[in-house]
């Protein structure tokens, strides 16, 4: 076993400042659903409040699932999925990860069934550093949990051990994207052993992205399009219209040349050059109508240097 | 008896003036030997010597023959000495009388067979001859070419120690070397390549233009065969033609070097130069027992392109901070400390993953998230704080590479270019070769103002892009030079945001889900 670090040492890193509490099996406010799994968490440790009204209320729950490496389609599914399934009250746990994680995460913050997020570390160890705000966002909002104690660095043995909470706390798993191998198979094959419901969204064809749900799918597991499949999954009536994709955003705003540049990223995910060769216009002025839009939030440029329109 | 012959040895890029002493005495037995911290090759001149006037008809003594190279403090590399020495003797000798020796510095390598080879800094040390206000320079004819572009010197060209011994008899032949300067920069600052050979890219070839505008270094990222190296290679096409200076001090280094082909008297073509990435940190930036130029000073006023990035050793790049900022590069070593000037226009190039075809169309790429990230940390952030432009170059698909033409010729930009660089001119008044990119943070401050709409504007972007003050100022640069491109006297909103395309690396900070 590799060095994990005290917790005395830990304490000097989040500079003597804690909030963590922890939960043991046997306490009442420890979560019924965990108590059910095999071999579960003997203590849970604790930042954000939400677990505990979590577990009194038992409250439905959705964990999703995905990739850290994904296409700009699948974090856009999962965050319109997290924030769907969230303005429901259902609460979404996930695992703070890159990619799908994060956006479930983050589409989640914005309803009202709040997000849980379990992690493959200590408490105190943000992992990944980039979603260092959304980990901030969380622990104010809904809850961190893990089973590690401070200190624990991100091993990757810690990230299976860690699916099984995830499946454990939810009622059902939906997959949005993963590669062949993707963890979020290990998390779909916890769940089915814990009898939960597993759904996957699916994918392009063509991509390793979906190699995952597309598995799933083949084995029987039900189809996501929107919230509503989750609901009707669920047993439950939708209370609000799921959000419908491709709704245009405010237009009025823009100029002739950016309305163009934004109409043709609409029809496809492109990069420069090819909104060049397909606008017609000028290339300089491409490249400042892009910034333009990306600050007004209206596009997005992927890690493949295309370029998105939000949702 | 005695005699003097001036003569000059390259110490970095400037020759100093060598005189070399010869004494012939006879009274003891033959020996001949050389003085004043001569090197090996320097050393090796005795033998070389003496069978050079044995067998061009005349005669070595049979004397003691001592050679002193003063001033003795000076370190004299090389064979460049030959000549001298062995007019020296012939002088001393009484072989040749000419009282117009004194006239001429000298300089040459002589062959067993009396004839003279080809040496290399002609054109440091003709300039030495004028500077110590001699009325022409002997050397052979290969190194003739470069000397002869100082005016107000006479350059003979010898081919063989008579030639030497016909000119100082009655100064008639060989006829100095004349060259016209103006025929030179016609013929030699024409590029074979072009930048309508590049189909598509038209993004690369637009930030390409800017940075060529202002002086800017770039990061090119894109896949293998996205044809990042081919628009580095036409990247001096559209920079400005050399001035007579630039190509003066270009040319000495490469002739310090030993770089320069005998054909070619000035480099009016800006020089590329793509060292590998194993290049060691003195071949990038200059070293060895005497100091000589590295891949820094060999690009000055030029490109150093430095491809596959990230595969060069961390600790050679890290060298290339203090050059890049200052454009010079000190080189200190037991023999000498040198300064050579390095005022080169940086472009980088990587993959954008491991694999390689992050973003590409036709493969897909195969790392982890992780992989990436760690692959694009490689390079540190003092270095990226120096690049300007980050730029992505994506791989043009089979069918677009068919569908679109080449799009405009290099001819074209430049012409946008020197506009650009004249506005600048006019801005820098009074600082010789300043360019927007080279602007400190005071000048970014008197000549980067913004309206209230582009403050509203950048200040919305510092928020959401989150740039530091660093990038902050590079932006306003680079926003400066667009707006130079544009002919605006002020930085409109549109100028920043263009430069804010060009600062991807920022972007990437960036939170994304």
């Amino acid at each position: 076993m590799r060095k994990l670090y005290s917790i005395e040492h830990t304490i000097d890193r989040t500079g003597g400042v804690s909030n963590i509490h922890t939960l043991k099996i046997a306490d009442d406010d420890y979560p019924q659903c965990l108590r059910e799994i095999s071999c579960p968490p003997a203590t849970l440790y604790i930042e954000g409040g939400l677990l505990l009204s979590f577990s009194k209320e038992r409250r439905r729950a959705v964990g999703i699932v995905g990739s850290r490496r994904c296409s700009a389609y699948g974090r856009d599914m999962a965050a319109r999925l997290g924030e769907d399934l969230s303005q429901e009250g259902i609460t979404i746990v996930s695992g703070l990860a890159e990619g799908i994680d994060a956006s479930a995460h983050w589409g989640a913050l914005k309803g009202q069934g709040g997000t849980i997020a379990v992690l493959g570390c200590g408490l105190d160890v943000v992992y990944p550093k980039v979603n260092q705000v959304l980990y901030t966002k969380i622990k104010e909002n809904g809850s961190v949990i893990t089973e590690f104690e401070p200190g624990t660095l991100p091993f990757h043995q810690n990230f299976p051990a860690r699916n099984r909470i995830i499946s454990g706390l939810s009622d059902l798993i939906i997959v949005v994207e993963g590669a062949e191998r993707s963890g979020a198979l290990i998390t779909a094959d916890f769940a089915l052993e814990q009898g939960k419901e597993v759904m996957a969204v699916p994918g392009r064809a063509d991509t390793r992205f979906c190699k995952a749900p597309h598995k799933l799918l083949r084995s029987g597991a039900g189809l996501v399009e929107t919230s509503q499949d989750v609901l009707e999954e669920l047993g439950m009536d939708s209370h609000s219209k799921p959000k419908r994709s491709g709704n245009i955003p405010q237009l009025e705003a823009l100029t002739d040349e950016e309305t163009q540049v934004y109409r043709t990223l609409a029809e496809d995910s492109q990069n420069i050059d090819e909104i060049i060769m397909n606008t017609g216009l000028q290339t300089h002025i491409v490249s400042s109508i892009l910034v333009i839009l990306e600050l007004k939030r209206l596009i997005i440029k992927g890690l493949d240097s295309k370029y998105h329109v939000c949702s | 008896m005695l005699a003097k012959v001036a003569s000059a040895v390259l110490t970095g890029l400037d020759a100093g003036l060598v005189d070399v002493e010869v004494d012939v005495t006879w009274a003891t037995l033959p020996n001949f030997n050389v003085v004043g911290l001569p090197d090996a090759a320097v050393r090796e001149a005795r033998e070389r010597v003496k069978s050079g006037i044995n067998n061009s008809e005349l005669e070595f003594p049979l004397g003691k023959v001592t050679v002193n190279l003063a001033p003795a403090s000076l370190r004299k590399e090389g064979p460049s000495l030959d000549l001298p020495i062995a007019m020296g003797i012939l002088q001393a000798t009484k072989q040749i009388e000419a009282e117009t020796i004194d006239d001429f510095l000298m300089i040459g390598e002589v062959s067993l067979d009396g004839s003279v080879r080809r040496v290399y800094g002609a054109l440091s040390i003709a300039l030495c001859a004028l500077e110590q206000g001699k009325k022409g320079i002997i050397l052979p004819a290969e190194s003739a070419t470069e000397a002869a572009v100082v005016k107000g010197l006479d350059v003979i060209p010898v081919s063989h120690i008579r030639d030497v011994i016909r000119f100082l008899k009655d100064g008639e032949e060989p006829k100095p070397l004349v060259l016209d300067i103006k025929k030179l920069t016609a013929c030699t600052g024409k590029y074979d390549v072009d930048f309508s050979d590049v189909r598509g890219q038209e993004h690369a070839k637009r930030a390409l233009e800017v940075a060529a505008a202002g002086g800017h270094n770039i990061l090119m990222i894109g896949p293998p065969g996205s044809g990042k190296t081919m628009l580095a290679r036409r990247f001096p096409t559209i920079l400005p033609p050399m001035s007579l200076e630039e190509a003066l001090e270009t040319t000495k280094i490469y002739s310090a070097s030993r770089l320069l082909h005998s054909s070619i008297s000035l480099m009016f073509k800006r020089p590329f130069r793509d060292p590998h990435h194993t290049t060691s940190d003195v071949g990038l930036i200059g070293g060895g027992r005497f100091p000589k130029p590295g891949e820094v000073s060999l690009s000055n006023n030029g490109v150093l392109f430095l491809d596959e990035l990230n595969e060069f050793k961390r600790s050679t790049l890290e060298v290339l901070r203090q050059p890049i900022e200052s454009g010079t590069v000190t080189v200190s070593r037991a023999m000498g400390t040198v300064t050579y000037p390095a005022v080169f226009n940086l472009i980088a190039a990587m993959n954008p993953c491991p694999c390689g075809h992050l973003g590409d169309k036709t493969r897909e790429c195969v790392c982890t998230i992780s992989e990436i990230r760690l692959y694009q940390s490689k390079i540190s952030g003092p270095l990226k704080d120096r690049i300007d432009v980050h730029i992505e170059v994506p791989r043009l698909a089979k069918e677009d590479m068919v569908k679109t033409n080449g799009g405009e010729s290099s001819r074209e930009i430049i012409k946008r270019v020197n506009k650009a660089r004249s506005v600048q001119k006019d801005r820098f008044k009074e600082k010789k070769d300043m360019l927007n990119a080279r602007m400190s943070v005071s000048a970014i401050n008197r000549f980067c103002l913004l309206g209230e709409e582009s403050k509203r504007f950048i200040e919305n972007a510092i928020d959401s892009l989150g740039l530091t003050a660093r990038s902050y100022h590079k932006v306003l640069t680079l926003a400066r030079t667009i707006s130079d491109l544009d002919d605006s006297e002020t930085i409109q909103t549109r100028h920043l945001a263009e430069a804010l395309q060009y600062r991807t690396y920022d972007r990437q900070n960036r939170r994304r889900f």
